[in-house]
């Protein structure tokens, strides 16, 4: 059998795809993914996934948006060129900050919501013209695949880990 | 995984399973349109280019061509800005908002939802694009460098927040909208047969593969930016309500705006998303999605919102009153008894009386009652919209300058292209992309589906 | 050296090889493929083949791409030879006269690089004082109308100036020969080295003393030969005598519209303001006024009585009776009144004033009847005005016309004994009645030349054209009255192929100089030795041509004048006053007698009171209107059309509303049906309606019938509204309140509550810091609302500064005037809350009472210090300047309107479409002319399509004034600087300056206790003050026991 391959056990409901997976994963084996049409609340507890902290960026990026758009109007208004607008103060930020602050709160938002949908593509991998690298078609339409990589489970054979597989309710088993 | 009582009528009608709902959501994409499609679609497209011709000859010949004046700056252009806008609100509130008090009913419309949204806010940012004297300066308005060193823009006017603020809206939608629907093309890529839809859609899809970490990240995603792009919502209407609310002009210068246009806001939106859904559940018949039960709820939202701008109405006139301003008091009288009344009156009865029939759970049950309300309501607004620009400014505080504003062909046929050009989009969309959000209502599947409840009855 | 020198190029040239001579006729040694290149054009002849279609097709491509990377470049010659007194960018400012037959002004010419492009009053002229009205300063656009002659006709064919002189110099020396008879008909001319020039070319035909082959006929259009005959009966001398407004402290006018159309009203506009301002002991002038419509000097009256035209007769023998009988004089014929505003009572008041003012009061009648006139001149007599306020000794010359002998001459030249007949001036086949038949009889006269500088109805009928120059293009002296002199210099070449009139009269009479010369030498025989001190011509000639006027002190009068009272005889006289249907062929104060009626700045300026503009129009009370007609005329709501016939003619004209004029009685504007814009003409003419009765023209008739036609007819007007709607917008008082109440109780300042519940005044409530207004420059304006008398010649006057575009009367009608100042004008209404116990009836309030009060107010840019159109660009185009501006910045601007919305006061206006490019606008913009463009101001930015513009303060003249006192290294002296409109206004009304320099008036009156600022209360804090309006009344019965404390406030 080729080396690097990756076996996929298919299942056709993800109460039976969290069941299979718990089994294996009792068992001892290692499951590297899952690939489902949607979300599988729990399963990533099962094979043992860190969340995401994608969502500290989002309030980073927010802090930068804030930090930019005060001290950017900060500039333009009463830095730069300090006009008489309607006697409005340009004196310092403080006496103009009211008329600041709608500006403010929607960079603040912009740069937050970008900047993590950008993150969010990155660490994805997900841009147009990348290749897709779900197991099976179906995987998107109402299967789950499930992934093991040999490489992580040395002490099970390629067979046992086939066996498991079927015992665990798969409607199919690969390795590609 | 959440349970879900019986009793709750389900949001999935009919015995479906997941692959059905595949089926049935890539059915118009994959399949051949029906003839209402194309009937609706050509009509769309000839107001859309006789609308692109009026805003040509605008263009070509100068602001004269409308029927403004020295005294009514604005009319028809910021009026229909408005009214798009707030059309442009119910999409993203359904999806954030609604998202964030787990509110499962969304599942069914939040995608066209937002899809109008986009298709709205991109019509509302077309006025004061061609409203402006000199379009081709209008980058003018963006904090640009330039070979003037320190010329920049004035952040003191609402003007420029508006400018902020639709261009955050427009953009952070836009964004939301998208992530939601990478998975689903990625579906649609997953079951294409020809090459080339195949390498749109994959394109399109971004290569998702919807491994268990993507999952992660995609709620976590959908969660914070419905997080920020609920104050959005609100946000962007209080902003441009703040365009009139920190001007001078009585009838303008008011401080109940902000909450009073947001909930207008959402009323109009939720009247265009009836409007749309019940055309569109009809044209790419998904009937089994989009229950009466989704209708029934757009309608309570339509009551709230609707009894809090009526409520808003008459706190102005109060306001008004209570105030003892000259200038104020006249401005008010003048909108319900002077030139305008007509304008005042239909906003009264198509926004606040219309909609208190809903209180009927009959009439808010009812299709095509619902269709019917949902018409005027869009009508109600845009007259709100009318009266609060065209009647404060036309008689405002000199009576030397009292004038009247008359629309000419213009006026009326840009108005008319907009909604030509939203429909020929939101058509195009009903036949190219995943009209319902698969990922998100197979999530939903086993608690709210039909099959599923029945199962547990017995 | 040798020049036969030779050099060879080789060895071939010098021995003339054939192989040399050969090669050396084509250029190219080697051969060039150019056929190849562009495809044998020699073999296929010109047909290109397809590939050169593509190179040429390439190249044109690529070109066209290069091409459009530049900007179209419009060049500019500049002087070869630069004349000495131009500075590029320096105006040069030349003292002239301006005088058509129907003003006179003594003006001040602004050019810039050799072009008159702006005119002002001249202010050593003791005539006019400085003060011009909107047709004078408007005039200058005339001379680059491009629809005068530009060259001398024949028939109606172009002609050069030597044919056509031989030709009529022929001509007339046949009728010479044989004694013919020749005629010129003017208007009145006061020139006397015209006069002269005239005598001289007669003297050709009247070789022997006392003949009359020769006459020189005066007409005016406007006539008042009524009142030189009447005069002449009372006086023995058919003269005008001068009034001076300045001295009398109560006026009576009887239908004399002195502040627009009566006598010189450029010199009375100066007068009458400076004594409507209340003085040090709050004392103001008086005046009362009896007319049928409401004119603008009407309009401005304390004490207005609304009687039937018909009927003026009666008020001026009431007003005699009561004087008459305090004096214990004898009565005379009196009739009654149809009195429906109490105008008995307003005339027993008139008469009280007038007789605690004896010699210190005006009564001025504009009726042009002989009998009227003599009872007026019989109460001026009895008032002992005669010397004190109107001086007989300086007669005004403006107006010699004796209607008597231009229907004499009518007759005469239908008789067939007239064979030449010159016009110059006047146009009488358009202005005289039609009942005198002056077209028909035209046709019996052999030879008639036209001298005229534009077409007009007559001069289209002569056989011969010889144009003459424009005013500003000519040399003229003219005696406006008495021994005031002034000059008339040319401040440009003639435009056209184009001869002063006076030269053509003296070369046809055989005279070879030219007129300039004869002028001079006619001063130096006749002014040098009137003036003292001066001994040598060239010294006296130029100090008199710099300063444009030449004034000797008044004199003791030719041959004393005594008075004759024929009062009680003019009375018998009177036509007994008959009822129904009443027309008034009034004079506007924009078109006047229409000789400038094609000037588009006069079109536009609106009617002083019903603010109507391009059209003439039937004016009628709104009581008459009643539901027939439609009273609320605006944009969709046109006037109706209705059709008034009277004795055989008829005109039919769009009605209009026009409050406070007598209830059976209609008005038509004259000087209509003249102009053009294009092609179409402007308005109808009325002029032949007009009637001579018992030998003068009278313009005001009866027996006239009016039917609605049921068209409609679009009617543009500025103002669609008329009343204040019980606002402050105008604040206004009565004298006797001013005088005996605080000023909180008739200028009350808004006071605002602060946070802690404490009453403060405007000022002292701020959100943020101000910024600094008090250090260096404020510029700011006080506007005089008693001052003012809405005479619009400020509008022009901003127009031709600020190069402000002419939109035409469709834009106008769509509320898109584009003028930077316009005059507001609002009529009381009864349903005031004031004048109606405080109740609020809106509806009522937007009707005007059926004899309202009127109140004008000039209104431009208020300079906001809190502006709130700043705070709303988002491109910051309009800012604050550190002087006290708000200034508009063009080209940053990008037109969203904003600004304009946010503006409480209106006065930004946007150019809605390229004015000076856009089809619309060919026949009224100045700016698309080739030749009207001259006019436009080089130092105002003519604004491009889509951008908002609005009154900058003439911040191009504060700039000149700064740099001026730069120069002078001295602080900018009150006065120095001048806006377009205090300019026009002579500081009567408008007064401009530095609010924060105590040096300056504008200082004081910004403290002054009337002043106050539009709109104080929602606290934009504008820069412009207005001065509350103080009629001249006792407290009226609502204001009584109205008094409000001064408010204690703790600051």
């Amino acid at each position: 059998m080729a080396e690097g391959l990756k076996i996929y056990g298919l299942y056709n409901d993800d109460d039976i795809l969290k069941q299979g997976a718990k089994t294996l994963v009792d068992k001892g084996i290692k499951v590297s993914d899952v690939y489902s049409p949607f979300p599988v609340h729990g399963i990533e507890n099962i094979i043992g996934m860190k969340w995401t902290r994608i969502a500290i960026t989002a309030f980073m990026y927010g802090l930068t948006g804030l930090a930019l758009a005060l001290l950017g109007m900060r500039f333009f208004m009463i830095a730069d060129w300090p006009m008489n607008i309607g006697g409005k103060p340009s004196f310092d930020l403080y006496q103009n900050l009211p008329a600041f602050i709608p500006i403010t709160f929607e960079f603040t938002v912009l740069c937050a919501a970008h900047g993590m949908a950008i993150t969010y593509f990155v660490r994805n991998w997900t841009f147009p013209g990348v290749e897709a690298r779900n197991p099976h078609p179906r995987t998107t339409d109402d299967h789950f695949a499930l992934e093991i990589t040999p490489s992580e489970n040395k002490k099970f054979s390629t067979d046992e880990i086939f066996s498991l597989l079927k015992d665990s309710g798969t409607v199919e088993t690969f390795e590609k | 995984m959440h349970k879900e009582s019986a009793i709750r009528t389900p949001l999935i009608l009919d015995s479906k399973t997941y692959h059905q709902i595949t089926e049935d959501v890539c059915a118009p994409v994959e399949g051949k349109a029906n003839r209402l499609w194309y009937i609706a679609f050509t009509i769309s497209a000839i107001t859309a280019l006789w609308g692109l011709g009026c805003i040509t000859y605008t263009i070509g010949r100068g602001i004269g061509v409308w029927g403004l004046n020295t005294t009514v700056g604005w009319a028809w252009d910021i009026t229909n800005f408005v009214w798009w806008v707030g059309i442009g609100h119910a999409g993203t509130l359904i999806s954030a908002v609604l998202l964030l008090f787990r509110q499962k009913w969304r599942m069914a419309i939040n995608r066209s939802a937002e899809a109008m949204t986009i298709f709205a806010v991109i019509m509302a940012a077309l006025f004061p694009g061609i409203h402006m004297g000199r379009i081709w300066m209008a980058y003018w308005v963006f904090p640009l460098p330039n070979t003037f060193g320190s010329l920049w823009v004035n952040f003191n006017s609402p003007l420029l927040w508006d400018v902020f603020a639709i261009s955050t809206y427009f953009s952070v939608s836009l964004v939301f909208w998208y992530i939601g629907l990478i998975p689903d093309f990625a579906t649609i890529r997953d079951r294409a047969q020809r090459a080339i839809p195949k390498k749109i859609y994959s394109i399109l899809a971004f290569g998702w593969s919807g491994n268990a970490k993507a999952w992660i990240r995609f709620e976590e995603v959908s969660l914070v930016l419905a997080g920020l792009a609920t104050p959005l919502v609100f946000s962007v209407h209080s902003i441009v309500s703040m365009d009139f609310a920190t001007s001078v002009i009585p009838g303008w210068h008011t401080t109940i705006f902000p909450p009073y246009f947001v909930a207008g806001a959402i009323f109009s939106g939720f009247a265009m998303v009836q409007t749309l859904l019940l055309m569109v559940r009809k044209v790419v018949s998904l009937e089994a999605y989009i229950t009466p039960k989704h209708i029934e709820y757009m309608n309570i939202v339509i009551i709230i919102t609707g009894s809090m701008v009526g409520v808003a109405y008459l706190t102005e006139l109060f306001i008004a009153w209570y105030s003892g301003v000259e200038y104020e008091q006249y401005a008010f009288l003048n909108r319900a008894t002077g030139p305008y009344w007509w304008a005042y009156w239909s906003m009264m009865t198509c926004n606040v009386i219309t909609p208190q029939i809903f209180w009927f759970k009959k009439i808010r049950t009812s299709l095509m009652a619902s269709f019917i309300i949902s018409i005027f309501v869009n009508i109600g607004m845009w007259f709100e919209r009318f009266v609060i620009i065209v009647t404060s400014l036309h008689r405002d505080f000199i009576p030397s300058n009292w004038s009247m504003f008359h629309p000419t062909f213009v006026d009326i046929g840009i108005f008319i292209g907009t909604i030509g050009i939203f429909f020929t989009l939101f058509l195009l969309y009903s036949r190219t992309f995943p009209v319902l959000a698969l990922n998100e209502l197979k999530s939903i599947l086993k608690s709210s589906g039909n099959n599923y409840k029945s199962k547990q009855n017995h | 050296m040798n020049s036969s020198k030779k050099y060879w190029n080789s060895l071939e040239q010098l021995n003339n090889d054939p192989e040399f001579v050969k090669s050396a006729n084509n250029e190219f040694s080697e051969h060039i493929p150019v056929d190849e290149f562009v495809g044998k054009q020699k073999e296929n002849g010109n047909a290109t083949s397809r590939r050169d279609f593509l190179k040429f097709l390439g190249f044109s491509i690529t070109a066209a791409t290069l091409a459009a990377c530049e900007a179209p470049v419009m060049k500019s010659i500049p002087y070869v030879v630069k004349p000495e007194e131009i500075t590029p960018g320096v105006p040069n400012y030349y003292a002239s006269s301006y005088y058509d037959g129907n003003d006179y002004g003594s003006i001040l010419v602004k050019t810039r690089e050799g072009r008159p492009i702006f005119i002002e009053g001249n202010k050593m002229s003791n005539v006019t004082k400085g003060r011009l009205t909107a047709r004078i300063n408007s005039s200058v656009l005339s001379l680059y109308d491009s629809r005068r002659y530009n060259a001398p006709k024949v028939n109606g064919e172009d002609a050069d100036w030597t044919a056509i002189d031989v030709d009529v110099k022929s001509k007339l020396n046949g009728i010479a020969a044989k004694g013919g008879n020749v005629r010129l008909l003017s208007y009145s001319i006061n020139s006397p080295s015209t006069l002269a020039a005239i005598e001289s070319f007669g003297s050709k035909f009247n070789l022997e003393e006392g003949s009359t082959n020769f006459k020189h006929v005066q007409y005016d259009a406007i006539s008042y030969s009524g009142m030189l005959e009447a005069n002449e009966k009372d006086f023995g001398k058919s003269m005008i005598p001068d009034y001076d407004f300045s001295k009398a402290n109560v006026v009576v006018s009887i239908d004399a519209d002195f502040l627009s159309n009566w006598l010189m009203s450029s010199a009375y506009l100066n007068d009458y303001s400076k004594k409507r301002i209340p003085n040090a002991d709050k004392k103001m002038s008086k005046h009362y006024h009896f007319e049928a419509l409401m004119s603008l000097t009407g309009s401005n009256a304390d004490v207005r009585g609304a009687v039937k035209p018909s009927e003026l007769g009666v008020v001026a023998t009431s007003l005699y009776n009561k004087i008459a009988s305090s004096l214990g004089e004898s009565s005379i014929k009196s009739g009654s009144i149809n009195d429906d505003n109490g105008v008995e009572d307003k005339i027993a008041s008139a008469a009280k004033d007038l007789l605690s003012n004896k010699g210190k009061s005006i009564v001025a009648c504009g009726v042009n009847d002989p009998n009227i006139q003599s009872i007026v001149n019989a109460i001026n007599n009895l008032l002992g005005n005669y010397g004190n306020t109107i001086d007989l000794n300086n007669p005004i010359k403006l107006k010699n016309g004796r209607d008597a002998e231009v229907i004499n001459l009518i007759s005469e030249m239908k008789s067939g004994k007239i064979d030449g007949l010159l016009v110059y001036g006047c146009d009488p086949s358009y202005s005289l009645p039609a009942e005198l038949g002056f077209n028909e009889a035209m046709e019996k006269v052999g030879l008639t030349i036209s001298l005229d500088c534009k077409p007009t109805f007559t001069s289209e009928k002569c056989s011969y054209v010889a144009p003459d120059n424009n005013f500003l293009e000519s040399w003229n002296d003219l005696n406006p009255k008495g021994n005031y002199y002034s000059i008339q210099q040319p401040t440009i070449n003639p435009l056209y192929s184009t001869r002063q009139m006076q030269t053509s009269l003296l070369s046809w009479a055989g005279n070879s100089n030219d007129f300039y010369d004869f002028m001079r030498k006619n001063w130096e025989t006749n002014m040098l030795p009137l003036a003292d001190g001066m001994p040598f011509f060239d010294g006296f000639w130029n100090q008199v041509v710099h300063d444009g006027i030449f004034e000797i002190k008044p004199t003791q009068p030719e041959g004393e004048v005594s008075f004759t009272n024929n009062a009680s005889s003019a009375a018998q006289g009177l036509k007994s006053s008959d009822s129904g249907l009443e027309l008034v062929l009034y004079a506007s104060n924009a078109i006047a007698d229409g000789s400038n009626g094609e000037n588009p700045w006069l079109q536009e300026l609106p009617d002083a009171v019903t603010k109507v503009v391009w059209d003439n129009y039937i004016a009628m009370n709104p009581v008459d209107m009643g539901s027939e007609y439609e009273v609320k005329t605006a944009q969709e709501t046109p006037a109706d059309l209705a059709k008034v016939l009277i004795g055989g003619l008829e005109v039919s004209l769009p009605v209009v509303a026009s409050p406070g004029q007598k209830i059976g009685t209609i008005g038509i504007a004259i000087g209509y049906g003249k102009g053009k814009a294009g092609k179409e003409l402007i308005g109808k003419n009325v002029f032949p309606m007009s009637t001579v009765n018992n030998g003068n023209i009278s313009r005001n008739l009866s027996g006239v019938t009016i039917e609605k036609t049921g068209e409609k007819f679009p009617i543009a007007s500025t103002q669609t509204h008329h009343t204040m709607m019980g606002r402050k917008i105008v604040n206004e008082t009565s004298l006797e309140t001013y005088k005996s109440k605080t000023r909180e109780t008739w200028n009350e300042s808004a006071l605002l509550v602060d946070a802690f519940g404490r009453k403060k005044p405007i000022e002292e409530l701020n959100l943020w810091n101000e910024h600094p207004i008090a250090q260096g420059h404020r510029w700011g304006m006080s506007i005089d609302l008693n001052a003012c008398t809405g005479c619009g010649a400020c509008v022009t006057a901003c127009h031709a500064e600020n190069n402000v575009p002419v939109v035409g009367k469709d834009e106008v009608r769509r509320t898109r005037t584009m003028s930077w100042m316009r005059i507001d004008r609002y009529y009381s209404s009864d349903a005031d809350p004031k004048r109606n116990e405080g109740k609020k009836d809106y509806q009522a309030m937007e009707n005007p009472a059926a004899y309202p009060e009127v109140v004008y107010q000039p209104l431009m840019c208020q300079h906001c210090n809190h502006a709130p159109c700043e705070t709303v660009c988002p491109v910051a185009a309009t800012t604050h300047s550190n002087e006290g501006l708000n200034q508009m910045t063009y080209n940053r601007c990008v037109g969203t309107r904003y600004c304009a919305n946010n503006c409480p006061f209106k006065v930004r206006r946007f150019n809605w479409f390229n004015y000076v490019a856009d089809e619309k606008f060919v026949d009224v913009n100045p700016a698309q002319d080739e030749l009207m463009r001259m006019v436009l101001n080089p130092d105002v930015t003519v604004r491009s399509r889509g951008v908002m513009e609005k009154c900058s303060m003439c911040v191009q003249r504060i700039q000149a004034g700064k740099l001026e006192a730069k120069k002078k290294s001295e602080p900018v002296q009150n006065g120095a600087i001048k806006t377009a409109c205090s300019a026009a206004c002579n500081d009567n009304a408008i007064v401009f300056g530095d609010i924060n320099d105590e040096k300056h008036t504008i200082w004081s009156l910004v403290k002054d206790e009337r002043s106050y600022n539009m709109l104080e209360e929602i606290g934009v804090k504008p820069n412009i003050y207005y001065q509350t309006k103080v009629r001249n009344v006792p407290t009226p019965s609502y204001e009584k026991n109205i008094e409000k404390p001064v408010e204690e406030h703790s600051a």
